[in-house]
């Protein structure tokens, strides 16, 4: 299907199920009789394809690679949403490989009204429809077209729902406004923010610090400035001075303290680890810095594990000769239990249940080419237990790479995860299907 | 010792007919050494002298370019004036692309297994396919969502089209010559069927314990959701090469009947098929036996009594033939 951008149509940008990766929404939209609306990271990378890469195709992992949720709105009511869930699993091409959020009308509702509270990143603001075209406001036009990030204060923020029940921090939306940057390089291979002098007197000001250091005192808050954050320390650009004072902004104060993490932790390490949060306090994959092995350490690790896990008097585990070992992180605990309907995603704050490890290192591999990230792949391995390696191998996994080279990937533990809390500890070998 | 495999292309298993090759071909998340035991050892059992190869194809490439490879390689190694293709699931589609890539008369019968011939996988089925742990797969192979393989798996019916297209309007001699006396058959595994509660399991599902835990319930649910009768990932209604709807117009339309009505066409079903789901359908020893026979039987209206081993287990629907002879 043709993708037209949004500059080709006079600053609208097209209906949702004309975009390939979602064209199964005219369908499912029709079936339910509700319109559907694309929100957040997942509608403003889409609309930096259309604007910088006309004509190119990009997939579903293209507009919410690494930790991204794709953010959905129906226009219906709220039982009809677990049947659009099961209907988007059963129809949408790999849709089980991502996270999705999905608000019926009445939460739609009221999570606009938090947003019109909130402090506005337009570039953020973008939607897609499957109801109509979206014109584009004049603000994320002007910002698409310079290729900036412009962030604006919200006077109002205090009295929002989400900052007067203190799960949300209005220091967050420096966060919004550098993921969205970092949205704009990856995409159109350039771009800054419209006023780094404001936001680094942002962060400065008592109130910010005050804020970070509540951050720090709640599982809740500092699991979402994790989940903020680590998609910045992943990509951020290490020769802007200004964006990495903005990053050490937020690791002063011990701000993720309570996560074992400190600011000279983080900035030694070169692999980062983000699920989500359980009701224990702490991520279902505590290992936030978790040691990576590349090269022929990784192979060898790989090689060994898969001879512990052969059966006896069995045929040994064989790798598929269709991919060849990229990585190999040896241990991670993956915590056991469930999270309750109300717990579900409190870090997040969106209605996405899904559950995913997500994972990026620094690779010496500087190339970033189609083919390399799009073999991108992960098998999960039991670190001991011989009889659950047909369970964690069936964990669905993709990955890609960013600009830099930097490659990611996303693993569903949901299968691991039982009532019981006991967890289980499993090694992710990271796969490359070769070419050729 | 953990092996780790690099084989790819033509190795013989049995035979050595300089008349009749017979390539077997894997799916996804397989490799030759799949294909081989037990479905080749079972299907060698029948195929006489015939030159039986197995064919090893990285299943995380594009099914159009797996396909032109095949027809390279067949090209350039396989002198035999019959050369007939069985594919297993996406290995299936390889066959149909290689043997439509050009015009290659020794290419005669293709047979494709377990193969979603008229439709294309949709999510629900794909991570169905990613989660059927080594009970299915022996191998440690994820399913690799980007790659061109996989992509290509859910949006065969467009490239299928495609290739029908490209037929047609290639400058060629004749388009159609690239199809001459070609003709196509389908094996349906057809375990999950209306005769089974919601609480049966396909054979190669075969989950631990552990697994069943946590897997059941939304696998259950999407096989439930499934038009009966399928495998488990394949429905019958696209493996069926012998029907046709409206919109269906792909390159086996184009395969004309023989000079004496001989169908093009034909979906056939041993009574063991409803025993057998995805992954099990290749441990069949009829279903090896049939794929033979079809191959072995020079007119499909004869099939269900073509073999006196599998007299009244066979049922077979040819399928009409839109191409006409070539003169």
């Amino acid at each position: 299907m043709a993708v037209s951008t949004p500059t080709a149509r006079g600053g609208t940008l097209p209906r949702l199920h004309e975009l390939p990766p979602f064209a199964c929404f005219e369908g499912l939209a029709r079936d339910f009789g509700v319109d559907f609306t694309l929100r957040g990271g997942a509608a403003a990378r889409a609309a930096m394809y259309l604007e910088y890469r006309p004509g190119e195709d990009f997939d579903l992992f293209d507009v919410a690679p690494f930790t991204s949720d794709i953010d959905l709105r129906h226009s219906g009511e709220a039982q009809l949403t677990p049947l659009i869930r099961d209907a988007i699993r059963e129809r949408v091409p790999f849709a089980s490989w991502c996270r999705w959020s999905l608000l019926d009308g009445e939460k739609s509702a009221l999570e606009q009204d938090n947003m019109e509270l909130s402090t506005r990143v337009p570039l953020r603001s973008v939607h897609f429809e499957t109801r109509q075209d979206t014109p584009l406001p004049a603000d994320v036009l002007s910002d698409l077209r310079a290729r900036r990030v412009s962030v604006f204060r919200n006077p109002a923020f205090s009295s929002s729902g989400l900052a007067r029940t203190d799960r949300d921090l209005e220091v967050f939306g420096v966060l919004l406004a550098l993921n969205t940057l970092v949205d704009l390089r990856e995409v159109s291979g350039g771009g800054t923010v419209a006023h780094w002098g404001l936001v680094l007197n942002w962060l400065a000001e008592p109130a910010a610090r005050d804020q970070l250091r509540r951050a720090g005192s709640s599982p809740e808050l500092g699991a979402r400035l994790w989940h903020m954050l680590a998609p910045q320390i992943a990509r951020a650009d290490a020769e802007d001075r200004r964006w990495q004072e903005a990053l050490s902004a937020f690791l002063r104060d011990g701000s993720l303290q309570q996560f074992g993490l400190s600011a000279g932790a983080i900035s030694g390490k070169h692999a980062l680890s983000v699920s989500r949060l359980v009701s224990t306090g702490g991520f279902r994959v505590p290992e936030l810095l978790p040691a990576v092995l590349t090269g022929t350490r990784a192979r060898l690790e790989v090689v060994a594990a898969l001879e512990r896990l052969s059966l006896p008097f069995a045929p040994a585990l064989r790798l598929d000769p269709a991919f060849e070992i990229v990585a190999f992180i040896p241990d991670l605990t993956v915590v056991g239990g469930t999270v309750s309907e109300e717990d579900m995603d409190v870090g997040h704050y969106s209605q996405a249940n899904d559950e995913f490890l997500h994972l990026t290192w620094k690779s010496r591999r500087n190339s970033a080419s189609d083919n390399v990230a799009a073999g991108l792949t992960a098998v999960a391995l039991p670190s001991s237990n011989r009889q659950e390696t047909d369970l964690a191998t069936s964990a669905l996994a993709v990955g890609g790479m960013f600009r830099s080279g930097q490659p990611w990937v996303r693993l569903d533990v949901g299968g691991f995860i039982g009532n019981r809390g006991d967890g289980r500890r499993v090694g992710v070998a990271v796969l490359r299907a070769r070419d050729g | 010792m953990v092996k780790v495999l690099t084989s790819y292309g033509l190795k013989r298993i049995s035979g050595s007919s300089d008349e009749h090759a017979v390539v077997l071909l894997h799916g996804i998340r397989q490799t030759r050494e799949d294909m081989e035991r037990p479905f080749g050892t079972s299907f060698t059992a029948h195929s006489g002298a015939a030159s039986v190869y197995v064919y090893g194809y990285n299943h995380t490439q594009g099914l159009e370019r797996n396909g032109r490879l095949l027809a390279d390689i067949l090209q350039s190694e396989l002198t035999h004036p019959r050369i007939d293709l069985v594919g297993y699931s996406m290995g299936g589609l390889v066959a149909r692309l290689a043997a439509s890539d050009r015009s290659m008369p020794s290419i005669r019968t293709i047979v494709t297994l377990a193969t979603p011939n008229r439709g294309s996988l949709s999510n629900a089925e794909l991570a169905t396919l990613g989660q059927l742990g080594r009970s299915l797969f022996a191998l440690i192979s994820p399913l690799a969502p980007r790659t061109e393989g996989v992509r290509d798996l859910t949006r065969a019916q467009q490239i299928m089209s495609g290739r029908r297209e490209a037929i047609l309007s290639s400058s060629g001699t004749s388009p159609l010559a690239v199809m001459a006396a070609k003709r196509y058959a389908s094996i349906p595994g057809l375990f999950y069927n209306d005769t089974r509660t919601d609480f049966e399991w396909g054979p190669s599902v075969g989950l631990t314990a552990v697994q069943a835990t946590f897997l059941l319930a939304s696998m259950k649910r999407r096989l439930i959701d499934m038009q009966k009768p399928h495998d488990g990932i394949v429905t019958e209604s696209s493996n069926d090469l012998s029907q046709s709807t409206s919109y269906d117009f792909t390159e086996i339309h184009l395969a004309a009947s023989g000079p004496n009505g001989e169908p093009a066409l034909c979906h056939a079903v041993v009574d063991s098929c409803k025993e057998r789901d995805h992954g099990s359908i290749l441990e069949d020893e009829r279903v090896a036996r049939l794929a033979w026979n079809l191959l072995a039987c020079s007119d499909w209206r004869h099939i269900e009594t073509y073999d006196p081993g599998l007299l009244h287990r066979v049922r077979a629907h040819t399928g009409s033939s839109p191409g006409s002879p070539l003169p």
